[in-house]
Formats: structure tokens, sequence, C-alpha cells
């Protein structure tokens, strides 16, 4: 009898379960993945795992899985139609998808990209792709509230991509619209631990928010809060601290903002005749001066002075004055919190950040401030989103929590290893250059473009301080010559996102808009409700099967910030591709080749991954993607740390010093407390709009600040609807495939997810018991779903949890589970917002038995 | 005849959102000889207009974070930014979109 020795690996590469990027080991046997353990050497998790990636290996061997090309034969595409999938040759789905493209050639932008793919290089793949053939549209964004705000306002303020509290030294955090280190956002796995052990030293954590949720039962405090009110409570918090306490970084505000720029009755700096330079009041010799003058000392932040033969004031007193419009008493009916409790709150905020005091660390004096308010995606799904948002920042501004022990600090936005990058200033000596490791535009606010009559279908162009528009899509395609628009986009070509169900809200024009696409091509990993519209299906390799050098955003954009190590990692197959199946990037370079566009895909790649010399990718030929990988990290890190050295080693740790971990005290630009640039875009937007004979309400384009409600707001006012629903994120669910895999579902169904949470008070008054059918109605949606009642919830207020609500034959785990949250919002002008574009997402809804 | 002669032919080639905002793939565009990459974004932008400049530029000779130039295959920012010499006169532009979050 003859046996055979099985053959046992352990394989380092990357989690793909979302955009995060863990560091992981997976336990193959005979060329089965058989288990996947987090590895203690990857700075990102510390060996931790959470729900999604453990249960990675579901998706991998997902039977419904999309394997090979396949071609919809049904021509009619609608919400209910079947398409009537067949297997097709990879020479015909190439064939088909290259003879599309090439009918644009002349005309490039009726292309449309979608290209979230975040989990690994198809982020800058999909790109580069686009670019090189000429199509403005390129999503690398698909979400209609997440990043909306929180990127541009944190490269102008901060310096990188997101925000993120410094756990290590924070003694009081303010959790606003987010569950940060509970549940949800960048370095999930490490800031878990960062979080619990700021608890355990002492740090208080106050969660501001309408869903009692996975952090605001771990809270020291939930403050219930109405949706789309989070600016109003700022606001008052910002008034008691600068008027009621006199609570603020003097010295911070006076050298590291614009706080001391001189403004005059026309809200515009004031400026030098000669260098047009802001002007600012020194006290030290009683002289107007430019903000850079070296012999600046003593930077006025009150007072009124003449300057150019005009009364100006500085900055920072038009702000202090502004805020005092706005008590805590007076904004109690819009938030409902107790005006006393905000008020508590504002204080002890402003105690905890021991304005005035140092720490030394690594021998460097630097400010502690050890306070932080902290908002992410549930304060900028609002129609006044960015300013909801904005005033938030300056919570932390105004005490001098950023980027210094304690406060808020900005991810990826530093690092002399293996390249140097670093913020810098610009206009005005304001903060205007983020950093960022990977050479790519990132999102900006500051200065803004220059609104022109719109070429594009998104109409960005009447959005000049937004970063990303195709929220506004199925807008606009319902009335194209309403915007003076001649074209329309006819061809899309799409990374596994789910848009259909999470990018847009009212599902009806969502459809609309996919039926006016006249060819839809779409990598999948399954056959989700986007890829019911496609007409060509591509097999979506599993991260467990792939090569990729950016492999999640924890080693780039959202580290984990302040005292870590910085990391790399290579993302290297732990198992065989399925018979058939093809690496995307390599899909990609055929494409383009057969379209002519290689070289030009490579120059952005080149550029991108600063692949010089050798390590160049070179026109007119093709790689395999192994042989790509390997030369970025040879070029990155040196001939010596290839692909094979991760593949030996996992991770690539490298210590960072304190110019890295706080950048805030070597910065040299300033931060905004008044966002001047929003007068000139918004005149200037005005113009052009007056031109199209289009009437908007611009009256968030102001400097500073202020609070209007939401639509749902007004709507509960009038009587007409009682309740606003709003989502929250799982921390089991978000950022990845799903609820198709079968032991997410199980963690879904055993914690009833797929509930809708009501009040346990309101729906007692409504004759809803527990577990009852109930209607869930909006202005544009009817669904049916299960109510869960409890009393961690504000009574206004329906929570509907996690990304469900799938109808998609093709995922029959998750088909007929749980809301699809998007459909419920209203899609139109009046529910933009009109800097960001971020889509409302609180809604007007009744909920009534069925 | 010697001015012609101090003449060069720059082939521009547009990327990204650019070919939307000039109806082109590329122009051939003559410029005197020792031209900088600012000369010919003056150029271009006299030909496609205020649309054009208002788009690739943030301020006074500041061009928008999102352009990139290429000149004869290298990024401007390796050969002196608008400053740079035109080389061979084969130049890229392009218009990137921004990488965001969700």
């Amino acid at each position: 009898m003859e046996t055979t020795q099985s053959k046992s690996e352990l394989i380092n590469t990357v989690c793909g379960m979302c955009y995060i990027g863990c560091g992981v080991k997976v336990q193959v046997e005979d060329g089965v993945a058989v288990n996947i353990e987090g590895n203690p050497d990857n700075p990102q998790n510390r060996g931790m795992m959470c729900a999604k990636g453990k249960a990675g290996i579901m998706n991998l061997y997902n039977p419904k899985r999309v394997k090979a090309p396949l071609k919809r034969t049904n021509p009619k595409k609608g919400l209910g139609e079947e398409p009537g999938w067949v297997e097709i040759s990879w020479d015909e789905a190439l064939d088909t998808i290259v003879a599309e493209l090439e009918r644009l050639r002349d005309d490039p932008k009726k292309l449309w990209i979608q290209g979230w793919e975040s989990v690994g290089d198809g982020l800058y793949w999909m790109k580069a792709f686009g670019s090189a053939f000429g199509t403005p549209y390129v999503n690398n964004a698909s979400s209609p509230t997440c990043g909306k705000v929180v990127h541009p306002v944190e490269f102008f303020s901060g310096g990188g991509f997101h925000q993120q509290p410094d756990l290590h030294y924070a003694n009081y955090c303010v959790l606003v619209g987010t569950q940060l280190g509970f549940a949800a956002r960048g370095a999930f796995n490490h800031l878990l631990l960062d979080m619990a052990e700021a608890r355990a030293r002492g740090m208080k954590v106050v969660v501001v928010d309408p869903v009692g949720g996975y952090a605001a039962s771990k809270a020291d405090e939930w403050v219930p809060i109405r949706p789309g009110t989070d600016g109003a409570m700022a606001l008052s918090m910002l008034h008691v601290l600068l008027n009621e306490l006199g609570m603020y970084d003097e010295p911070f505000l006076k050298n590291k903002t614009n706080a001391p720029y001189l403004v005059g009755a026309d809200g515009r700096y004031v400026r030098d005749a000669t260098t047009e330079q802001p002007l600012v009041y020194d006290t030290a010799d009683g002289k107007v001066k430019t903000h850079d003058d070296p012999s600046l000392s003593k930077p006025a932040i009150s007072g009124s002075f003449d300057a150019q033969g005009t009364q100006a004031r500085p900055a920072f007193e038009l702000l202090r004055e502004h805020v005092a419009k706005y008590p805590p008493e007076t904004t109690e009916r819009f938030t409902t919190i107790p005006a006393a409790t905000v008020r508590r709150i504002a204080r002890e905020l402003g105690e905890a950040a021991r304005i005035g005091e140092t720490i030394t660390i690594g021998g460097v004096e630097l400010p502690f401030r050890p306070a932080v308010v902290d908002w992410a995606r549930g304060t900028q799904g609002h129609k006044h989103g960015f300013h909801n948002c904005w005033v938030l920042k300056l919570l932390n501004i105004v005490v001098g929590a950023v980027n210094v022990p304690g406060g808020i600090l900005s991810t990826g936005a530093a690092g002399k290893y293996p390249v140097h990058w670093y913020p810098e200033g610009g206009t005005d000596g304001m903060l205007e250059h983020g950093g960022q490791i990977i050479r790519s535009p990132h999102p900006k606010a500051f200065p803004g473009r220059t609104p022109t009559t719109p070429i594009r279908a998104d109409i960005g162009e009447l959005f000049p301080l937004a970063s990303h528009f195709h929220t506004l899509l199925p807008i606009t395609i319902e009335d194209p010559a309403a915007y003076g628009l001649t074209h329309g986009l006819e061809v899309l070509l799409h990374t596994p996102v789910n848009s259909m169900l999470g990018s847009f809200g009212d599902v009806k024009k969502v459809e609309r808009l996919y039926q006016s696409l006249r060819f839809i091509a779409g990598f999948a990993v399954e056959i989700n409700e986007t890829t019911l519209f496609d007409d060509v299906v591509i097999p979506f390799p599993s991260y467990l099967e792939r090569y990729d050098f950016f492999a999640g955003m924890a080693a780039t954009s959202i580290p984990a910030c302040g005292e870590h190590d910085f990391h790399w990692h290579v993302r290297r197959p732990a198992v065989d591709l399925p018979p058939g199946m093809r690496h995307t990037q390599e899909i990609l370079m055929e494409v383009a080749d057969r379209l002519g566009v290689l070289g030009d895909m490579y120059r952005l790649l080149n550029h991108t991954y600063k692949l010089e010399g050798d390590h160049a990718l070179k026109p007119g030929r093709r790689y395999p993607i192994a042989d790509i990988v390997d030369r970025q990290a040879r070029a990155w890190f040196g001939e010596e740390h290839g692909s094979a050295w991760f593949g030996e080693h996992g991770v690539l740790r490298h210590s960072r010093d304190v110019e890295e971990a706080y950048i805030g005290p070597f910065l040299k630009a300033r931060v905004p407390v008044y966002l001047e640039h929003f007068l000139d875009r918004g005149e200037e937007l005005k113009g052009v709009l007056q031109q199209m004979g289009l009437d908007w309400d611009l009256s968030d384009y102001k400097p500073i600040p202020d609070f209007s409600p939401c639509p749902s707001y007004h709507a509960v006012q009038c009587g007409e609807y009682d309740l606003i629903a709003v989502n929250f994120k799982l921390p089991y669910s978000y950022g990845s495939y799903g609820n198709e895999n079968p032991w997410i579902n199980e963690i879904c169904e055993q914690t009833n997810a797929y509930s809708i949470l009501v009040n346990e008070g309101v729906a007692k008054a409504k004759g809803i018991g527990n577990g009852d059918s109930v209607w869930l109605e909006s202005p544009v949606r009817k669904v049916r779903a299960t109510a869960r009642l409890t009393q961690c919830i504000h009574p206004e207020v329906v929570g509907v949890g996690g990304h469900f609500g799938h109808w998609s034959p093709g995922m029959p785990i998750a088909q007929g589970k749980g809301v699809n949250f998007n459909g419920l919002l209203p899609t139109d002008l009046d529910h933009i917002d009109m800097i960001s574009t971020a889509l409302d997402h609180c809604v007007e809804v009744k909920v009534y038995k069925c | 005849m010697a001015a012609l002669d101090c003449t060069m032919a720059v082939r521009v080639r547009f990327m990204g959102d650019l070919p939307s905002v000039t109806g082109q793939r590329s122009v051939v565009v003559t410029l005197p000889e020792g031209s900088t990459v600012a000369d010919l974004v003056e150029s271009l932008s006299l030909s496609y207009g205020e649309g054009f400049r208002k788009r690739i530029f943030s301020g006074p000779a500041k061009l928008q974070h999102t352009m990139l130039i290429f000149v004869d295959g290298e990024h401007i920012e390796e050969r002196g930014a608008l400053a740079a010499s035109l080389g061979r006169g084969d130049v890229e532009l392009y218009m990137l979109p921004v990488i965001c979050g969700g």
C-alpha cells in the first residue's frame, strides 16, 4: 500500500477582506487553504484578526463564485431582470470589451471607470488605465458619503489622508458619528488594542451618536443626538470654549493658524499691496506686516486695526463673534442634547486639553494636548455635511490638539523611509500640499478649482471644492440639458463594487442610470446587484490568490498614528488561481496593449509607484504580475527585498522618529480657522450659475461654519413623517464583501443585525412589538423589515445597520435579509451637500406594522 | 526665414480629463526654440480658451495638483517644473482623478 505525504505550508500574505490589510499567515494543506491566523510580527494587527478576516476562506471557496467569463443573453436590463448568463471564452470576453472601447477611441469621455478596489493594486491600475484611455470619469471612491469631507478637510488642516485620535496619550476622546477603536475605521485591528489600552489607562470616551451601538455601549457616556445636528452641538461647544471659558491655545492659534490674519469688511484677507500676502497686526511693535515677515513676534488675534487704509479684524475674532450666536440653549432644540450636557462636555474637553503643557518624547519637547474630538462618516452624510464636520475639526484646532501628543493626528502624512514625504505650505502660507507615500493626487479643498460651465456629465465643475462627483450622476442623467450637458456616458468598466446597493441613493434612479449605459463590463467575485446589469462579467481573483504590492491602506493612507513603526507588506498568493482564471493586472495589460495605450498606462504606473531605471515598466512588453510586484518591492526597499523576501519574512518594519509621529510642531505652514477662499469660489460659482440660468443655494460658501438642519428635520417638523432613519456600521461586515459569506451571515443572524432598531417607547406607542414585521417607508421607497426594540437609540430615529437587503440570486445566503438603506434616500440636489457632493444620509420615514 | 528656423514642433498628447476639455487626444504646437513648458501651456491656453486655463491652474503659474506633465518621458518636476525646456518636443499632459475614500 502506498501512502502520499501531504504537503503543508504557512504562507505569509495580507488580508483582503476589507480595505485595511492586516498581516496574515495562511495554513495551506495540499493546495487548500484551511486556516488564517494573524501575523504577530505585523504592526498593523499585531497577530489579531477580525471576524471578516477569519471568514475569508469562505469567500475563497464560495460555490457561487464567478470563475469564468460570462455574457448576458437578455438584452433587457432592470431591477428584477434575469440576465440569462452564458459562459464564454476569454477571447470572446476580451474581444467584446476591446471592441466596445475601440468605439470610444475618438470620444473617450464616454467611458466610465468604477475603480474602487482599495484592497490591492487595482486602485492604481484602474486609474492608470482609465486616464491613459482618456476618460475623466475614474471613480476612486464609490461611496456617496465616506471620504467626501474628512479627506479634503484633513489634508488642509492636518496634512494627511484621514484623522485619528492619538490613543497613546489622549485622556479624553469624543467620538461623533464614528465608532473608531470599537467597530470601524482604518487600522481597525490595531486601534482596537490601542483603544483598550487607552481605556485601561483611564481615557474617558464620550460617544455622540443617534445610535447607541458598539462604541456607545462601551463608552463612559453616550449622548444621543438628532441626526445631522452635530454641527450645531459643535458650534455651541466652540462658543463655550471661546466665549464662556476662554479656553483656547493662544500661542498655537497665533503662530500655527490663520487666526491672526486680518479680515476686511468684505470677509477677505487684507493683503500687502506689493506681495499680496495676508497681513497681521504685531502687538510687539504695533505694526501691520505680512504673516511671513521675519520680524513678526506677537500676532494679534483680537482687536480692530487699520490696515491698508481699512479697518480689519483678526480671523479668530470673527470666529469667536460668530459662534457667540450659538449658546447651547439655542441649539438644544435641534440636537435634543440638554444645554448643560454640551456645556459640561465642552468644559471637560477644554480642561483635558491641558493647554500650555508640554511633554518630552524622544528628547524633543512637544505641546501636550491629551483631548480630542473625532468624527467620520456619520457626520459627513448630510445636506450640510461639510460645515457639519469642519466645525468639529475646529474644536481640536482651537485647543491646539492638532498633530501633537494626545490630540487628533493625521494619518500617513509624513515619513522618511523608504522615501521622504511631508506636508507643505503653499498659498498664503497655509497648509496646501498633503503628504503621501504613493504619488497620486489627493483630495483637496484648498484653494479649490475655478468653477466653469460643465463639460463633465457629473457636473463636477460646479463643485469647485469637492473631491469626487459621481454621486451626482443619477441626478444629471434625469435632465442633462438642464446643466448644458452634451454627452452622456456609454460604457462602464467596473471592479467588484456594488454601486447599485451602496454608491448612490434612490434605487429607481440608480436603475435608470445603469439602464442608460450601452455596455457594461465588470470584474466580479459573485453576481451581486450591480453585476446583474453587466453585459460581460470577468472573474476576479480572491485576495488569497493574488499578488499586490499595494495590499491595503493601513500601510499607506490610514496606518495607525503616533509612535508606531512604518511597515510594508506584499500580498502573495496562498493558493493557485482556479483553472482558467487570470490575474486582473494581466488582463488590463492585454486590453491596454490592444487599445494602444499600454505605454501610457505604464507611464502613470511608473510615476505612481516611482519605478525608475531597470525597475520601470517598458512600453511594448507585458509582464507576469509576479514579476511586477517583485520589481516594485526591489525598487522601494532594495534588491535584497524582493517579493520572495516578503514571502519569507512577511513584513518589513522601520521605526519612525518624533518628526514623523507628531508633525504639528515641525510643519512649516499654518492650518485654517477661517476659510477665506470659500468666498471667492462661491462668487465665481454664482457667476457661472447665472450664465447657465441656474439658481442654487450657495449659502454654504462661507468662511466660518454655520448650522442648517437637514431636509429630514423639516419633514418631521411638518408632521408628515415622525422618524428619521440612519445607517450604522457593524464590525463584522463593514468594508467587506458582506453577508454572502456564511460565517458572517451567521454572526448577523445571531446578533439580530438584519432587524431595524426602533426606540422601545416609540414602538410601543405605535403598537409595534419586538420581532414584528413592519413597513419602513421613506419618500422614495417602502420596504418590509423586522423591528428590534431597544432603548439604545434616539427616540426620533430608526437604525438600519450594515449593507444588506440583497436581491441578487447570485447571493442566495444574503438574499432577502436586512434592509438596503441607500435605496431609501431621496436623490436630488436638495439632498446633496453643495460643497462636498455628499448625499444626505438621514431620511424621514414612517414605521408601521405590516 | 531665420525666424522659422528657430521654431520647434512640439507634439502634445492629452490624457485623463484633458481630451474631454480639448476635444482632441493630441495636437502639434509650433513654438520658438528654447521655449519652456510654461510657454507651451500658455500657448495651449490661448488655443483652448479660458476653460482650459481655469481647469489646469490653481493660481498664477501654479498647476492644479492633479496635473502631471512629462517631457520626453520625464516628469517636469525632475526638470525644473514649468521652467523646464521642451527637450525633443514630446509632451504628455495628464489630468488625474484623486484617490479618495469610501
